[in-house]
């Protein structure tokens, strides 16, 4: 999907990474998670010789293929040189990386979306689009929907009004107590008899077919 | 259906698995994965791969060992080294066991599709 927007990283340069994952946005934000939770655990003072070399072996292809470049300039000359003098300077860059690997995706990763719909091709869609950036959590109906407000802490709702058999105004009054917001998909025709149930000006609404863009600039409004 | 070219990927990290993965994911090839050598000359004894893409550093059996024994098997088909380990021992390295062709990590998608189309297509 190419409305995915890389976020903006100090220490890593995205035109490389791009370069080289092809400009698959989508491969490169899930090659740098991997990233993240291959090495944000790892103790480089524990390691034997040989796991060393091994692992500045590993991180020295990779930190070039994701355009990570201090990082990558430590590695060859440690790699070159057989320079273990240099492991402290590698191990500050190795974190300062993964530091903002853990800011850029677990700030955002910590958000669910609560999607209720039983529209099969939107679910699809907007899991797709959304699932990068924040956990999305569907709800086919009224009864999961309440389970998962009991259970999860839930940071925004989007919410289908041409779901069935269900009392649109009901949940979405129950959202409202639990002070979540809560953004409506609308389909055009509808918007009439939406409008019988609510001041159409006074909620947050977005149209069907859903412009996606709009959505994630609503949604990102909200949540950042 | 159409029949996809089949192509071995030897690599052990599962984090360049998916860098090659998610490169080729629409293309035409089918990607099948060996996590070392020995598990790459294992596969080669019972499936006909267009190619085989080689790691060097991998544990268990590495790349080299693997492109030898490939070899007794068949002499043929091509052998493309990967590597983020590049001087000129490990290129002459390549070449005496058999390896058709050395790329370096990075690799440059261009690089590898061109590869495919000298060997494959």
């Amino acid at each position: 999907m190419e409305n995915i927007q890389l976020p903006y990283f100090q220490n890593i340069d995205t035109n490389i990474g791009l370069k080289y994952l092809n400009n698959n946005k989508k491969l490169y934000l899930k090659i740098l998670n991997n990233f993240l939770h291959r090495y944000r655990d790892l103790k480089i003072d524990r390691l034997k010789d040989n796991e060393t070399k091994d692992m500045i072996h590993g991180i020295k292809g990779l930190s070039s293929t994701l355009g990570m470049i201090n990082l990558n300039k430590v590695a060859t000359t440690i790699h070159n040189n057989k320079n273990i003098d240099k492991l402290k300077d590698f191990s500050k860059e190795l974190s300062i990386v993964i530091n903002e690997l853990i800011l850029v995706f677990e700030k955002s990763k910590n958000r669910t979306i609560l999607l209720m719909s039983d529209k099969i091709i939107d679910i699809d869609i907007l899991v797709e689009v959304f699932d990068d950036k924040y956990d999305v959590v569907v709800a086919l109906d009224n009864n999961s929907a309440l389970d998962t407000l009991k259970e999860e802490s839930i940071s925004i709702v989007l919410l289908d009004t041409t779901i069935d058999n269900i009392d649109i105004f009901e949940i979405y009054s129950y959202i409202k107590k639990m002070k979540i917001p809560i953004i409506l998909l609308i389909e055009d025709s509808n918007k009439v008899n939406i409008n019988k149930i609510f001041d159409i000006n006074s909620i947050e609404y977005i149209l069907k077919p859903i412009n996606i863009k709009k959505l994630e600039d609503k949604i990102d409004r909200y949540l950042n | 259906m159409i029949k996809k070219i089949k192509i071995l990927l030897t690599e052990d990290k599962k984090i360049n698995q998916d860098i090659i993965l998610g490169l080729l994911e629409d293309s035409k090839f089918e990607i099948d994965i060996a996590n070392n050598g020995k598990e790459a000359v294992e596969k080669c004894k019972y499936i006909n791969y267009a190619l085989i893409l080689m790691d060097i550093d991998m544990p268990i059996m590495n790349g080299y060992e693997a492109t030898e024994q490939i070899r007794i098997l068949d002499e043929n088909i091509p052998i493309v080294a990967l590597s983020a380990h590049v001087d000129s021992y490990a290129i002459k390295k390549s070449r005496e066991v058999g390896m058709n062709e050395y790329l370096s990590k990075p690799i440059e998608p261009k690089r590898l599709y061109k590869t495919f189309f000298r060997y494959i297509i």
